[in-house]
């Protein structure tokens, strides 16, 4: 009997926890940056000094400053504060409104399905950044704009799932009984049917991240996502834009680049790992 | 045994499966699925392989044709098939992709599953499927394949085969798709067809047809035929011969009437007491089998059987040898070594 | 078929309407019409209600939104707030460029995608596996226009092999051309690559997992022929419908790679209209890019239905 056979499979496991265990750290690493951003930064983020301007990093500036002279670490790591804040809000607001919307659909049917249907079928004809930009443009540009408009509009693939979920459930006998025992509706759908959903609603909350961040991190590189004296990973790339910054500044657009990268790879690491934990072993 | 000594001991044989194992690996563990099974197909007879769900009479099946999952093994055993004109292919020594191995799977050996909704493509018509073992094995082409489909579907009784030839599986009946299956499995003329228990996910009265199909192409091509079932009406009605497995093992092995009427591990006896018989009236005490099958990762030492068995005792602590209790009728059980001594 | 074509259309054109009522509403919520456009500054506010009478301004909405939804269908899409151009033309002018680099890149990343999520699942848990897995994982996680910037800072910056982007017109030689293509289309390519590989490898080895695939082995058929014919064959529809729910992402990622590239589609054109506040191009767009999202997954369904027997085309 071939023991690599063993090895194959265990170590597939074990690699798979292995990515998921990493994200998961990074990502709590994140979090702890961005909540003691206060503290970890060595200097004032919004700090001008015109007579710093693009000093390379130094022992004074560790990752050197930016073109009107503000420290770019500092600024790296109240980024890390906006940018996870950005993504967590929206995804806060999309997971309430999806679980909701979804519920309300699945179990209720009628013509609010109808509505809620059609609502997310609109949606879904524009691409996200089209949308968002539209919105904004008739909107305003905003740190809350930005988050509310994430969490409005991309509730869209939850909604579906529970949607589905529910209505799949909704047909069972355990559902039938509470009805019977005259439990109310909404108590039944989420007390009882949601606990369900808790596997595929994590996973689509991680992966929903990921690119709530990209998203944030275009948009903002663009000029069009958080305003551009507020310091985010993804305004920070927008000096990139600038050519001399492209040929002589590496300290300016290398270290956001990464960070996005870095901080969405844990993200998707974990909601891998999340994905294969949840799925019964055949 | 040497090749040549083989021949000759297979003379009226089609298949010898001798010791076999089949070991998987998993990620709760090793499970010993078949564990040291042996038993001899006749020309032109039909063997019942019997048991529970999970006994491991399935793999064995897969295992004649290497049909196993990957993280299955052959660990040990032999697998002689009959290939005629004085030829033995020992078929666990050949590489699973081998030619050689691919030439017997659909043209010297055949297998027809259960559930002919998830084993067909529901893509290709069924004419198509049928022609593609008609390419592989007897390499007609297209043109000359038409005929000997529609040919075939005639003959496991589908009506209107022109038409049914171009249809796709979803527009078959449950009936009609086995059937296909089965003529899918006859297309190249195979010496035997291993059956995984084809009437399971259909309706009665179409189980019924389709066994009379069965019966009645082994009777006329002089096939010979391994079914898999856990239906004793079904052993009943088709079985010359009848294996007995439970846990990857086998407990008993005879001919069919000896089985019925004379059965003798506890197991076998309490597989027949469990269901009904037709003409003992309305009242019949069912008599389920106590018990649970046991964790294949926590088999229990000795007979596999003893917690459930009425019988057990000190002695089955121990693997009970197989003993042959009368002319071909083989138990396994400590309850007959001592019968045997008395004799 | 022409049947099920008609029905499938029957059903988007009600969504159209919609798509264009929200549209409109944007519109009437955003200040600027098409007189303001017109305007030189300093103009009298009577000249300015003048003009809005003429260009029947000031009817009520329901038939201001007629008149405007009748007259895209005639091709008139209203006119620039910047510059007062007329905004057909500029689109049929820079949907050339867009049209250019967005089929390259897909078409480049669906085939390099499906191949390669074809051999990883092939040999699944291999070397190869693993390192494509790994390559996958940070093709989706890498922002792409940093990617982008990657990109210019080794071949134009530093090796000063490729161009920084703009485009060259079509009269221009083909080959030269293709140098002014080759980075935006991979860069674009490249968030594609991973996300199509990455699910064409899990519905295959989805699909090779099915009971058919047994029946396939079981007639002795040869690997390829099993893995393509009875494997691939059958992943092609799923496949398909993916690469055609990753289109609106791609209009989107076109226009990050147009602004990074300074390429003259619509996407950076887009992005100027949002900058500039010119609210009548904003909608335009967003109208004709979500008709077109609405009409490919219209081609997807047809598509699938041609791959399909199962589906119903009655």
């Amino acid at each position: 009997m071939n023991i690599t056979i063993f090895q194959s499979r265990q170590f597939r496991v074990f690699k798979k926890h292995k990515l998921a265990q990493f994200g998961a750290i990074t990502l709590v690493f994140f979090i702890l940056v961005a909540v003691f951003a206060d503290l970890i930064a060595p200097k004032d983020p919004n700090k001008m000094n015109l007579r710093h301007s693009y000093k390379a990093p130094s022992s004074e500036f560790f990752l050197g400053t930016d073109r009107i002279g503000r420290d770019y670490f500092s600024r790296l790591v109240h980024g890390t504060r906006v940018s996870l804040g950005v993504g967590l809000g929206g995804i806060g607001i999309a997971t309430i409104i999806g679980i909701l919307f979804g519920g309300l659909s699945g179990y209720l049917g009628g013509r609010i399905d109808i509505f809620l249907l059609k609502l997310s079928e609109l949606i879904i004809c524009f691409p996200s950044i089209v949308l968002i930009l539209m919105i904004v443009t008739i909107v305003g540009q905003s740190l809350l704009n930005l988050i509310l408009i994430f969490g409005f509009l991309e509730w869209v693939g939850l909604y579906r799932l529970i949607r589905s979920l529910f209505m799949s459930l909704k047909e069972q006998e355990f559902v039938e009984a509470l009805e019977a025992f005259g439990v109310r509706k909404f108590s039944i759908m989420f007390q009882h049917i949601l606990p369900n959903a808790i596997a595929p609603i994590t996973v689509w909350m991680t992966l929903t991240l990921a690119g709530m961040i990209l998203a944030e991190a275009g948009l903002s590189f663009l000029g069009m996502g958080v305003p551009l004296q507020v310091p985010s990973w993804g305004n920070l790339l927008n000096g990139a834009k600038d050519l001399r910054v492209l040929e002589n500044y590496p300290w300016i657009w290398i270290p956001p680049g990464i960070v996005i990268t870095l901080a969405v790879l844990s993200i998707n690491f974990l909601g891998d790992g999340l994905r294969d934990a949840f799925n019964p072993k055949s | 045994m040497l090749l040549i000594q083989k021949v000759d001991f297979m003379r009226n044989l089609i298949l010898q499966i001798k010791d076999l194992k089949v070991y998987f690996d998993t990620d709760e563990g090793l499970i010993k699925a078949v564990d040291g099974v042996s038993f001899n197909v006749e020309k032109n007879s039909v063997v019942a392989i019997v048991g529970e769900s999970g006994c491991g009479k399935s793999v064995t099946a897969r295992s004649i044709l290497q049909l196993l999952p990957t993280n299955a093994h052959i660990v040990d055993g032999e697998l002689n098939f009959n290939l005629g004109d004085n030829k033995i292919i020992e078929i666990h020594k050949l590489d699973r992709n081998s030619r050689e191995m691919r030439a017997i799977r659909g043209g010297e050996i055949s297998i027809v599953f259960q559930d002919p909704m998830t084993f067909l493509n529901p893509v290709y018509t069924i004419g198509y499927q049928i022609y593609e073992n008609i390419k592989e094995h007897l390499h007609y082409k297209y043109r000359n394949s038409i005929a000997k489909i529609h040919e075939i579907l005639a003959s496991v009784g589908i009506s209107n085969p022109i038409q049914r030839s171009q249809q796709f599986p979803h527009e078959l009946s449950g009936g009609m798709r086995q059937r296909s299956m089965i003529g899918m499995s006859l297309s190249a003329n195979p010496k035997l067809i291993i059956a995984d228990e084809p009437t399971t996910a259909l309706d009665v009265t179409i189980q019924a047809q389709v066994l009379d199909l069965m019966k009645k192409i082994q009777n006329e091509k002089g096939m010979s035929v391994i079914l898999i079932t856990h239906d004793m009406g079904v052993v009943a009605e088709m079985a010359d011969f009848v294996v007995v497995m439970y846990m990857g093992k086998i407990v008993e092995k005879a001919s069919c009437q000896m089985i019925f009427n004379n059965p003798k591990h506890p197991y076998t006896i309490k597989l027949l007491e469990s269901i009904p018989k037709l003409g003992r009236g309305r009242n019949q005490k069912l008599k389920p089998i106590s018990g649970t099958t046991p964790n294949f990762t926590s088999l229990p030492t000795g007979c596999l059987f003893s917690p459930r068995c009425d019988f057990a005792s000190s002695k089955c602590s121990n693997i009970p040898k197989e003993i042959e209790y009368s002319d071909n009728h083989f138990v396994s059980c400590w309850k007959y070594n001592e019968e045997i001594k008395e004799n | 078929m022409r049947a099920f074509i008609l029905r499938k259309l029957l059903n988007i054109i009600p969504t159209i309407f919609l798509l264009s009522l929200i549209i409109f509403i944007g519109m009437e919520l955003t200040p600027g019409d098409a007189a303001t456009a017109l305007i030189e500054p300093d103009t009298p506010v009577e000249e300015i209600e003048k003009i809005r009478e003429s260009l029947g301004l000031n009817k009520p909405a329901y038939i201001r939104y007629f008149l405007w939804l009748t007259g895209i269908f005639v091709g008139d899409f209203g006119i620039s707030l910047n510059d007062g151009s007329d905004i057909a033309t500029v689109i049929s002018q820079k949907l050339g460029a867009t049209l250019e680099l967005m089929l390259t890149s897909f078409l480049f990343s669906s085939v390099i995608g499906v191949i390669l999520g074809i051999v990883s699942s092939l040999n699944k848990y291999s070397s190869t596996d693993h390192i494509l897995t790994l390559f996958g994982m940070i093709g989706l996680s890498i922002p792409s226009f940093f990617f982008g910037i990657i990109s210019l800072k080794i071949f134009s910056v530093d090796l000063q092999l490729l161009p920084f982007g703009g485009r060259l017109s079509p009269d221009e030689m083909g080959n030269v051309r293709i140098l002014n293509l080759i980075q935006p289309a991979l860069v674009l390519a490249l968030l594609e690559i991973a996300a199509v590989m990455r699910y064409s490898r899990s519905t295959m080895i989805d699909v090779l997992g099915k009971d058919y695939i047994v029946t396939a082995q079981s007639k002795g058929l040869a690997p390829w022929r099993i893995n393509f014919l009875h494997g691939f064959r059958t992943a092609v529809t799923p496949i398909i419908v993916l690469l055609a729910f990753r289109l609106p992402g791609l209009i989107g990622g076109s226009i990050i790679i147009e602004t990074v590239f300074v390429w003259p589609g619509m996407g950076s054109t887009f992005i100027y209209a949002v900058e500039g506040r010119d609210y009548n191009m904003v909608m335009m767009i967003s109208l004709i890019v979500s008709v077109i999202v609405l009409i490919a997954s219209l081609l997807v369904d047809v598509l699938i239905a041609i791959f399909d027997p199962r589906i119903k085309l009655q």
